[in-house]
């Protein structure tokens, strides 16, 4: 079996470090991209391999240029990829933004942890569901 | 209210002045029409006394043409005339009723009248038997009482037209003195009406300025309020986010180089660990209290406080349970609220009875619910308004009363951090924001060593 493929969203350069390293921790069969902001992000998307083969996206919310919430509004009204799990993956606790994003379509919403620890944890429950337990449409 | 008060009595005033400048208007316009129809009456009499006098000399004159001549058609003139005397005798007497003295003067003159009339008739009716003799002495004797008519006739016109004369100058004075007097008023109520005027332009100045200030400190108010909104969010939010870094990087570096990395370099980076883990709470705490600024929750409904007491104890079971507290719960009010603000109101004051217990003395609690008047709440002055008391009494710690009115204020501590009571003395701000929040007041009693009665007061709204 190939690689497996990811986008991670996020404009910050040490989450990005940071998701990677838990990536890196858990498993090595991978791939990973990063986009850097919501246009970034749709603009990957249109092109190959993310077009045809995206496992998920982890997306933060608060990005500039076109915000985590644009983009998932987006991607979740295209019919091409709307398939693709969202993972939004953010600081932001409210109440009102969490019923707003699983309105918008997200498949999961995950708050930023404190600990390196807790982030492993999260990538390996993630990776273990989205990569080798849930089925989706190819 | 002074400055109102100014402008109210001159504006009464000008109103004053203006209803008796029209009241004497009126008086004035009436005096000079009566003054006026007063001359005119003069002048009528005068009239109707020179048309007698008219009268009486074609009377006298075709009285003497007949005598003289014999010519009896000389005497049509005299019958015409004398028709006419009567009618003007009785015209002059019901004219000068007013005036006794010429009413006097008039009789006098009536009998003069009707003496040479009389006398006239005798001398015509004899005429034809007179001797030349005779007939010179009644032209004597005519001419004398038509002198004498013509003295009575006299001193009327004249009395009358010195009536006239008197009555002209009355008008003229009149006349003259009213333009002064008119003036005079005017000039008075226009000043007052200006006075009143300034005063009016005055005062609205004013208040523009002060409403305009008001506006002002409205705006500030305002663009303060929205920089604490700014404020929050960003301790809400920006400010946690490099805290979480550092946490997540220390976290990372002791768990994939932990082992290799010196001991003493371990408990460096434990230490700053912890301390980022503070701020954090630190930062959480302050967001949860600016968000109680601007709630979210707008909308107040009934809230059973007994509900809200069963989900903070279930809330804090770990706690209670750790310290082997026992409650002794009343049964409570329903009161108009904010649910989610009461259930953190009740848990920091549960939570600082558990906290503040003392060592080896497993917590009692104690709440209560009753009704007080307002007037019962000594030093806060609340009027008559009633209000749902709640009290919250413990068996703690208890602290010193001359530091009540301290702990309510935002991180501070009664207790130093080496104290085995750690806290960050946000608790209580929070309770006392909530109690705003409800237009309420929350107190706080100790007695150090014994225990704390923390008292809740929500008004009742009617």
């Amino acid at each position: 079996m190939g690689k497996k493929y990811v986008i991670i969203a996020d404009d910050d350069e040490d989450d990005r470090m940071l998701v990677q390293s838990a990536f890196h921790e858990n498993r090595t069969d991978v791939q990973i991209d990063f986009a850097v902001d919501g246009y970034d992000l749709m603009e990957r998307l249109t092109r190959e391999p993310a077009a045809s083969s995206t496992h998920f996206i982890l997306l933060d919310l608060n990005m500039p240029k076109k915000d985590g919430r644009e983009a998932l509004k987006e991607i979740k009204q295209n019919p091409g990829l709307k398939k693709i799990p969202v993972i939004v993956f953010t600081t932001a606790k409210n109440e009102s933004e969490i019923r707003k994003c699983y309105d918008l379509g997200a498949n999961t919403y995950i708050v930023k942890p404190d600990g390196f620890e807790e982030l492993r944890k999260i990538v390996m429950n993630l990776t273990s569901y989205w990569l080798d337990t849930a089925v989706i449409p190819s | 209210m002074k400055v109102s008060g100014i402008y109210a009595i001159a504006f009464g005033l000008s109103l004053l002045v203006l209803f008796v400048f029209s009241w004497l208007l009126n008086d004035s316009i009436a005096t000079m029409r009566d003054k006026s129809d007063w001359e005119e009456h003069s002048q009528f009499v005068i009239a109707q006394l020179y048309e007698l006098n008219v009268a009486m000399a074609d009377i006298e004159s075709s009285h003497r043409g007949f005598l003289l001549t014999g010519d009896s058609t000389l005497l049509q003139l005299l019958y015409s005339s004398r028709t006419r005397v009567p009618m003007l005798l009785d015209t002059l007497s019901s004219l000068t009723r007013d005036n006794v003295r010429q009413q006097r003067n008039l009789s006098v003159l009536r009998d003069a009248t009707v003496r040479r009339l009389h006398k006239s008739q005798e001398v015509i009716n004899r005429a034809p038997y007179l001797t030349p003799e005779q007939l010179r002495k009644e032209l004597n004797e005519g001419n004398r009482l038509m002198d004498d008519f013509r003295s009575r006739i006299k001193t009327v016109v004249e009395l009358e037209k010195s009536l006239l004369k008197e009555r002209t100058n009355s008008r003229r004075i009149y006349e003259s003195l009213t333009p002064t007097y008119f003036m005079t008023i005017f000039t008075v109520a226009s000043i007052i009406a200006i006075a009143s005027f300034i005063q009016l332009l005055r005062e609205s100045t004013e208040r523009r300025k002060a409403r305009e200030m008001l506006e002002l400190r409205l705006q500030t108010l305002a663009q303060l309020n929205s920089e604490l909104k700014q404020i929050a969010y960003v301790t809400s939010h920006d400010l946690q986010e490099p805290l979480r870094k550092i946490q997540t990087f220390s976290d990372l570096l002791n768990i994939k180089y932990g082992v290799s990395i010196p001991i003493e370099a371990r408990d460096v980076l434990t230490r700053v660990i912890r301390n980022a883990n503070f701020i954090r709470e630190l930062i959480s705490d302050l967001s949860d209290f600016a968000n109680l600024v601007n709630p979210i929750e707008v909308k107040q409904k009934h809230v059973d406080l007994n509900k809200v007491l069963i989900d903070v104890q279930k809330n804090l079971n770990g706690e209670i349970e750790k310290k082997q507290a026992k409650f002794f719960i009343s049964t409570l009010p329903l009161i108009d609220g904010f649910e989610r603000q009461l259930f953190v109101l009740f848990r920091e004051v549960i939570t600082n009875s558990l906290k503040f217990s003392r060592a080896a003395v497993p917590p009692e609690i104690t709440v209560t619910g009753n009704l007080m008047i307002g007037d019962e709440l000594g030093h806060i002055r609340t009027g008559n308004r009633r209000f749902t008391v709640i009290s919250i009494y413990d068996n703690g710690i208890g602290f010193d009363n001359v530091l009540a009115s301290k702990i309510f204020i935002l991180f501070q501590k009664l207790h130093g951090s080496d104290s085995p009571y750690p806290g960050k003395g946000i608790g209580l701000a929070i309770c006392q924001r909530i109690l705003s929040n409800h237009d309420g007041y929350i107190t706080a009693r100790g007695e150090s060593g014994k225990g704390t009665r923390i008292q809740m007061f929500f008004p009742i709204v009617t």
